[in-house]
């Protein structure tokens, strides 16, 4: 009974129209924050005593490590929920998922290297963090090219859930690499169950900046899934009322009607 | 460690180019999708 009713609120149209209504408001979130959060990052935040000022680096390499793993897990989430339930919108939200989880991976690598040449005296080393990462970074294009090359949609859907079911397995590996073997990556900066190891006036313009890519990922979810849906519904009332309503009013491309 | 400024400044150039990459394929994909929609009703 109550499945029923969460299916039917998960309805493509239902989330047409709900990340619709969103978009405004996730947009005006991330301007706010990331402005907060590169204004402190690089003029508020004191330059570290013993980095300097290449330190600052951390504003966006800990924020796009953070995102890569944690939108690994919403496919995986979105991946098992869609096996189970075969809910349409599950596979959408992991389909558009893939390519923003594998530029922030690649962004968590490349500003990783950047930051390691000043600190270590070199751009990458077969370090077990930096290992596990790059493994994660060819899952995301495994599973993107899974999906490109299969042309049935329901096949698609299917075998890119289970890959990306399969793939999980590397997310607690990078997460846990810098406990599990000596490495010259750093522990964790910020943990849920320890004070943060960082000074308040260097650590709250890094929560701005986790804030900010955060919410940009879901405002691009949001945006790319609507896309994908208008062109996976395009054969249906709803879709071909909603286009003509815009039709009627202006001529022009309306980007984020209801 | 003046010398290694440079390395920051890429930092934050390229999360800049990623961000407004995805955002700017993101709205073209729409626009086109639309297009491509509204001339077929």
């Amino acid at each position: 009974m109550y499945s029923v009713k969460i299916f039917s609120w998960i309805s493509l149209k239902n989330f047409y129209r709900f990340s619709g209504w969103l978009l405004p408001s996730l947009g005006i979130l991330f301007l706010a924050t990331f402005s907060l959060g590169v204004y402190g990052g690089l003029f508020v935040a004191p330059p570290d005593y013993q980095q300097g000022e290449t330190f600052r680096i951390i504003y966006v390499h800990v924020p796009a490590a953070f995102l890569s793993l944690f939108i690994y897990t919403i496919i995986f989430v979105n991946s098992v929920v869609f096996l189970i339930w075969q809910v349409k919108l599950c596979d959408i939200l992991a389909s558009v998922s893939a390519s923003l989880g594998a530029s922030f991976t690649f962004l968590a690598l490349l500003t990783g290297a950047l930051w390691g040449k000043p600190m270590w005296g070199t751009f990458w080393v077969w370090d077990a963090r930096l290992t596990s990462e790059l493994i994660l970074l060819f899952l995301y294009f495994g599973y993107m090219g899974l999906r490109s090359a299969i042309p049935s949609l329901e096949t698609r859907a299917k075998i890119s859930a289970l890959f990306a079911i399969i793939g999980m397995i590397d997310v607690p590996i990078v997460h846990f690499s810098v406990n599990w073997w000596q490495t010259l990556h750093q522990g964790a900066t910020l943990s849920k169950f320890a004070r943060p190891s960082m000074a308040t006036e260097m650590l709250i313009p890094l929560l701005f900046m986790m804030v900010a890519f955060f919410v940009f990922y879901v405002f691009m979810v949001c945006l790319r899934a609507r896309t994908e849906i208008l062109w996976r519904e395009r054969n249906t009332q709803w879709v071909k009322k909603a286009l003509s309503k815009v039709a009627k009013f202006s001529k022009q491309d309306s980007l984020l009607y209801g | 460690m003046d010398n290694y400024d440079v390395y920051l400044y890429l930092s934050f150039g390229a999360m800049v180019l990623f961000l407004l990459g995805h955002a700017m394929d993101a709205f073209h994909e729409r626009r086109k999708l639309l297009r491509q929609l509204r001339n077929q009703l």
